[in-house]
Parts: C-alpha cells; structure tokens; sequence
C-alpha cells in the first residue's frame, strides 16, 4: 500500500515538472514573440517617418539643384533614422533627390511630384528576438511623395 | 479528500497574484508599443513644423508651436502624463521624471531641425518592474529655403 503510494506521488512529481517545462516554454515563446512584433511595428512607423522626412528635406532646397535634394533627403533620412540602433539603413536611391534625370543636373522642376522610397532592416537576429529568429532580419519598405511647389524658385 | 482541496485553494490563491501579474504586464507591453508608435508620428509632426521655420533664424515662437502640434498629437495616447514643450534649443538630456514627456526641438548644424520626445509616461498597471518605461523618439528635418 504504502510502496503504491510513493509511487504514485514521483509519478505527479515528474508529471508537474514536464507541466511548468511546457508551460515555463510556451511563456517565453510568447514573450518573444510579442517583443518581436513590437519591433516590427516600431520599426514600419519609424521607416515611414523617416522617408516622409526624407522627401520633404528633398523638396525643402531650390527646385533644378539635384544634388542638394538629394543630400538634405540624405540628413534627414540618415538623423531620423541613427537614433535607433536596432534598424539598420539602405542608403537612399539617387530618386529621392527629385525626379529630373541626373543626367541633367536631377533635382525637380517646380510643382513636381517628388517620390521616394527607403528600406531598413529590423535587427531581429542581433536582439534578444535571436533566440527564436533563425531567419535573415526582416526588410521594411516605405514610400513617401510629395507635391512641391509650382512658385518655386530655382 | 479535505486536505486535497485545501491545498488547491492555497495553491490557487498564491498564483492568482503572479497570474494578474504577468496580464497586467503584458498588457503595460502593448500599451507602451503604443505609446511609442505615438511618439514617433509626433516627433515627425513636430520636425516637419519646424522644418517651415526662416532658415535663417529658427524662432522660440515658431518651435514652441512646432513642440504645441507634438504636444497635441501625444495627448490622446499619454494617459495621466504630463507633456512638457521644452524651450527652443534645450536637449531632452537626462532621465524625465516617471510620468512626464519633453517634446524637444533643437536647431542642428546643416540647416536641420531635431524633434525629439523622450519620457517615461506614467503606468497605470501593476506590473512586475516598479518604474514606467522610457520612450525616446527622434525626427530630423531639413530646414526649407524660401525666403520672405
């Protein structure tokens, strides 16, 4: 009877401990989980301002200089964007600076439509998030446009 | 048969504190993603309206209105904080004290303005950590080059 009974009782024991095992598993999962999307959501908001800082700066210099379109585009793109060290950057396309071809001297022409478009990759795999992502990081886009000015001078 | 159910309820009672615990927790988690997500399209507000500032002299007035539209796009999200407009050119250096948000512009070398909000807004749950958790947001505008 009693040799029945302490058989019984490891037998809860060990029962209990695969239990919190699983259960113990399945939190941590879950918290993963959760801290992961956190960072996806942060990190599409981010991008999102970022580009739309981005084409503003583009749109913000006189219309025909290119090059300065595209550098005021870059600081604000590369200052928005280095305050967070969990996102890592693409360089902005050459387009951001305005529409006109390059060729030209690129920039945009007054009441141009600016359009531009930049990438970031969430850092997952060098966060805690790594424990669970065994995946390249995650790419996020955005694009952003913006109807400059037909007054504006040159 | 007695003894058996009154260690279920002692057991019962001892996690249901750490159970409301780890909801209450998870839900302060969501909520700050939130929070955050807030700050964010704030601190871009607030950039792109001192980004319309003279470029040749970026005023008080105008980036104290620029920190008002930051200020108003965080109040819905910022339960019982209190959201500060710092003066122009004043870094949000430091630890904010536990639930106050600083809405920040500076001016940057490069013709750039700065806005960042940075603060701890004040937690409304119990959770499993004692102080509110920070949210730091920055975004960089280029500073327009009309002329009056």
């Amino acid at each position: 009877m009693i040799a029945h009974v302490v058989a019984r009782s490891r037998r809860q024991e060990g029962q209990s401990l695969i239990q919190f095992g699983i259960i113990l598993f399945a939190i941590i999962f879950l918290a993963l989980l959760a801290d992961g999307i956190a960072m996806l959501n942060a990190g599409v908001t981010t991008v999102d301002g970022a580009v739309q800082m981005a084409v503003l700066g583009a749109g913000s210099v006189p219309a025909d200089d290119g090059a300065a379109g595209y550098d005021a585009a870059n600081a604000a793109w590369t200052g928005t964007m280095s305050h967070h060290s969990w996102l890592i950057p693409d360089s902005l396309p050459q387009s951001c600076g305005g529409p006109r071809d390059p060729s030209v001297g690129g920039g945009y022409d007054p009441g141009d439509v600016i359009t531009c478009a930049g990438s970031a990759q969430v850092n997952l795999r060098g966060s805690i998030v790594g424990m669970l992502w065994r995946f390249p990081n995650p790419t996020i886009r955005a694009v952003a446009r913006y109807q400059t000015s037909r007054f504006r001078s040159s | 048969m007695r003894h058996g159910r009154g260690q279920t309820i002692v057991e019962f009672a001892v996690l249901l504190g750490p159970i409301f615990l780890s909801i209450f927790s998870t839900m302060a988690i969501m909520l700050h993603a939130w929070e955050e997500e807030v700050a964010i399209n704030a601190a871009v507000r607030t950039a792109q309206y001192a980004a319309t500032a003279d470029p040749t002299a970026l005023d008080q007035d105008h980036a104290r209105q620029a920190g008002l539209i930051g200020q108003q796009t965080l109040q819905p999200a910022m339960f019982a904080s209190r959201i500060q407009v710092q003066p122009m050119d004043v870094r949000c250096g430091g630890v904010p004290p536990d639930g106050t948000v600083w809405v920040c512009v500076t001016h940057e070398p490069g013709s750039l303005v700065r806005a960042e909000v940075k603060g701890r807004p004040a937690s409304l749950l119990p959770t499993f950590w004692n102080s509110s958790l920070m949210i730091d947001e920055v975004a960089v505008g280029h500073l327009q080059t009309f002329q009056r």
